[in-house]
């Protein structure tokens, strides 16, 4: 049975600077490739890159290769493809004019968003195995004069949208995301994908974590340690992170505080996620 | 506790240059004996230029050099196809062009980003129990956001003790001379103001219902999607909401009031926007400034009373952003539980992301855009699992259609500058992404 340090939550803070950067059973993970592909060695979880080639985003027509502010872009009439280069996410972002934007959602309502989406994500190469759900998210409108809260059933839909998320052996992988908009005439209105690849550790790790939460007795004594219950989750940092890419297996709880989710390793010591590491030097401006 | 170009245009200005139609379509612009220019794309602000690409005429290109020209809010760029020696006839016919369009070239543009966040609640609680990742959002905002080579510059980034209270309060509005917004929040010459901290989802209460009208006067029963088994709604009552920040330098006890009680009068505390080029109509004088103004607090508006909820803010800011949890209900064995704002890190740097992809895009596009939406959201507690919600963006005009514009269409060059400020405040126009289909199951 594994032993537990014992951190108070009340102290979580003082001990943080201890516990940064602790990752897994204690240990810190070696530096993973920044950029998603396929597995290059066993027991990688293979990433997913949504490549412009294989995009069905209405640009507009031909398209001039621009580089800046670290993404590779292509730019056409109606928008930007635009692939970030530390990391392999892509986005495709419609100009304001963009005529797709005017246009109607695809007919069928969200299960028919969903289906689509997901069909032109795994057309495209996502890995069917990896697909946890599709799930739809609406884009409402409303307009009016005067000063009366309005009526919400009065809103209008804009569009659908359909979001993809992840699993590996059943743990959600909460910070990778397939997701897109197809309007009536099936053209992608927009659309953003970050599926990277995952190192075999983080696998392992988090299938351990799993067996041993679903031991009755070790998971009463690991959640008595905890200030409430949560989930088991694995992270990774964003897209937009241009530092080291780092993943791990955390159990998720939302901190009582409120605003913010607690992350804790098997042996219940809570740790930030890079992205949330305050900035080194990064001070307030002074105040007059 | 849970604890949140330009030259101003007018029919009888004669110095006013000529008035553009928003969103106009392709035109063609012959310039002389010039070789065919045409203007390719035009993408205009409510009241000017945004930019144009300008083309050469296919017929005239084996003896033009230039290719593009694009003319921004930001400068001119030129793309040239073959030998230097063909430059000067192109450049002089692009030149007349330019001195043609420059007439709408903004006069005015705002490019400070201010951000203020609140990690350390100890002050204001005692200890750390409430402490939030607001600060690592901000840095991320404020690094990406001010890249080499990116239109914005640093104004004010102020975390945890030096956030006061009164940097949101507009003393103009409040009649109070302690009040600063002026020189924080709303400080003249910002193109967006960014604040992210506590609020409180103190307006759910533990009435259950499956229809509005189980909740009587002033109060709603959220929709959401199909609840587990044993679950059931939780009416959310309106409410005044509030931001708290945590310093011994405040002096409204830590609290941002606003949006209104039933029967009382609205608080008065934002007001953003407000400068010589929107003029004073918001009973705010001139005094502030901020273009776009991004509110991330817990339950800080609600989805059947976000008029209500921004009273007074809009004095001349182009479009404000928030969070909006949507969700209340009560667990099978009796827990009460809502959703709520989460802190997420990475919400500065995507929101930066997109504006430094596409600057042509709308700006709304990148607040709601899915994967903010997707991570933008928790709950109340442990042992509550729905951690649904949408982000809002609200605008305000002197017209339906200038409301509609800045909700839908204003775009991050747009959003800069200062002829675009509103003039009015009569009409509204919101737009949201929920985390769920709300258009099934309502909000």
């Amino acid at each position: 049975m594994s032993t537990y340090t014992e951190i108070p939550i009340r102290l979580l803070l003082g001990v943080l600077p201890v516990s940064l950067g602790l990752f897994g059973c204690g240990s810190v993970p070696e530096p993973t490739s920044q950029r998603a592909s396929a597995a290059e060695s066993p027991g990688e979880t293979a990433g997913y890159v949504h490549r412009f080639t294989g995009s069905r985003f209405a640009i507009g027509g031909s398209t001039v290769k621009k580089t800046e502010f670290g993404m590779e872009k292509e730019v056409g009439p109606w928008g930007v493809f635009a692939r970030i280069l530390d990391t392999d996410m892509t986005e495709a972002i419609p100009n304001a004019d963009a005529p797709t934007r005017s246009k109607p959602p695809l007919a069928g309502g969200a299960s028919a968003q969903t289906s689509a989406v997901r069909a032109y994500f795994l057309g495209d190469g996502l890995p069917a195995g990896q697909l946890l759900d599709a799930s739809a998210m609406a884009e409402m409108s409303a307009a009016g004069a005067g000063n009366t809260n309005p009526d919400p059933s009065a809103a209008s839909l804009d569009r659908y949208y359909a979001m993809l998320h992840r699993q590996v052996g059943g743990i959600p992988v909460v910070d990778s995301f397939a997701w897109a908009s197809i309007d009536v005439d099936g053209d992608v209105v927009s659309e953003s994908v970050y599926w990277p690849t995952l190192p075999s550790s983080v696998s392992t790790s988090a299938s351990d974590f799993k067996a041993h939460l679903a031991d009755p007795k070790w998971n009463a004594a690991f959640l008595a340690r905890l200030p409430g219950q949560g989930r088991l989750v694995i992270h990774h940092t964003s897209g937009v992170w241009h530092g080291t890419f780092h993943a791990a297996a955390a159990y998720d709880v939302p901190s009582p505080g409120g605003m913010r989710t607690l992350h804790f390793d098997e042996r219940g010591v809570a740790f930030l996620l890079p992205e949330e590491v305050p900035t080194p030097g990064a001070s307030s401006t002074p105040k007059p | 506790m849970r604890i949140a170009p330009a030259l101003s245009q007018g029919p009888g200005n004669p110095t006013a240059p000529p008035k553009c139609t928003p969103s106009g379509p392709r035109e063609t612009v012959e310039s002389g004996s010039a070789a065919g220019i045409r203007a390719d794309k035009l993408v205009e602000g409510r009241n000017h230029l945004e930019s144009v690409d300008i083309t050469l005429d296919p017929r005239s290109r084996p003896r033009a050099m230039l290719k593009t020209l694009t003319i921004t809010g930001g400068g001119v760029a030129m793309d040239y196809m073959r030998s230097n020696e063909r430059r000067i006839l192109v450049a002089g016919a692009a030149l007349a062009f330019l001195a043609v369009w420059a007439q709408a070239a903004p006069a005015q543009s705002s490019s400070k980003l201010n951000v203020e966040t609140v990690n350390d609640y100890s002050y204001l609680v005692g200890d750390h129990s409430q402490d939030t990742h607001c600060n690592t959002e901000g840095d991320n905002l404020w690094t990406a956001l001010l890249a080499s080579g990116s239109p914005y510059v640093g104004g004010n980034h102020y975390k945890d003790g030096l956030v006061w209270d009164t940097d949101f309060y507009d003393p103009d509005l409040t009649g109070n001379p302690s009040d600063s917004d002026t020189y924080n929040f709303d400080s003249g010459g910002t193109a967006i103001s960014y604040v992210c901290a506590h609020g409180t989802c103190d307006d759910v209460v533990h009435t259950t219902c499956s229809s509005d009208a189980d909740c009587g006067a002033n109060a709603y029963c959220p929709g959401m999607p199909p609840l587990d088994s044993g679950e059931v709604r939780l009416c959310i009552k309106e409410s005044a909401r509030r931001l708290f920040t945590s310093s011994a330098s405040s002096s409204h006890a830590n609290q941002v009031w606003y949006g209104l009680n039933p029967g009382f009068t609205p608080y008065k505390s934002f007001a953003l926007g407000e400068d010589a080029a929107s003029g004073g109509y918001n009973g705010a004088g001139t005094n502030g400034g901020t273009n776009l103004a991004v509110i991330v607090n817990s339950c800080g508006i609600r989805s059947h009373y976000y008029i209500d909820d921004t009273t007074h803010f809009f004095g001349g800011t182009h479009s404000v952003m928030m969070a909006m949890p949507t969700a209340a209900w009560k667990t099978g064995g009796g827990q009460y539980c809502a959703s709520d704002t989460a802190t997420y890190a990475a919400r500065g740097s995507y929101m930066a992301n997109q504006a430094l992809a596409n600057p042509f895009a709308a700006v709304g596009d990148a607040w709601l855009n899915p994967t903010q939406v997707d991570h933008g959201f928790a709950t109340t507690a442990s042992g509550c699992s729905h951690s649904w919600g949408a982000n809002i963006i609200i605008a305000r005009d002197t017209t339906s259609s200038g409301a509609v514009w800045h909700r839908q269409t204003e775009g991050w060059m747009g959003a800069r500058f200062e002829s675009n400020d509103p003039k009015g405040n009569g009409y509204w126009a919101a737009r949201w992404m929920c985390n769920y289909d709300c258009n099934t199951y309502g909000f």
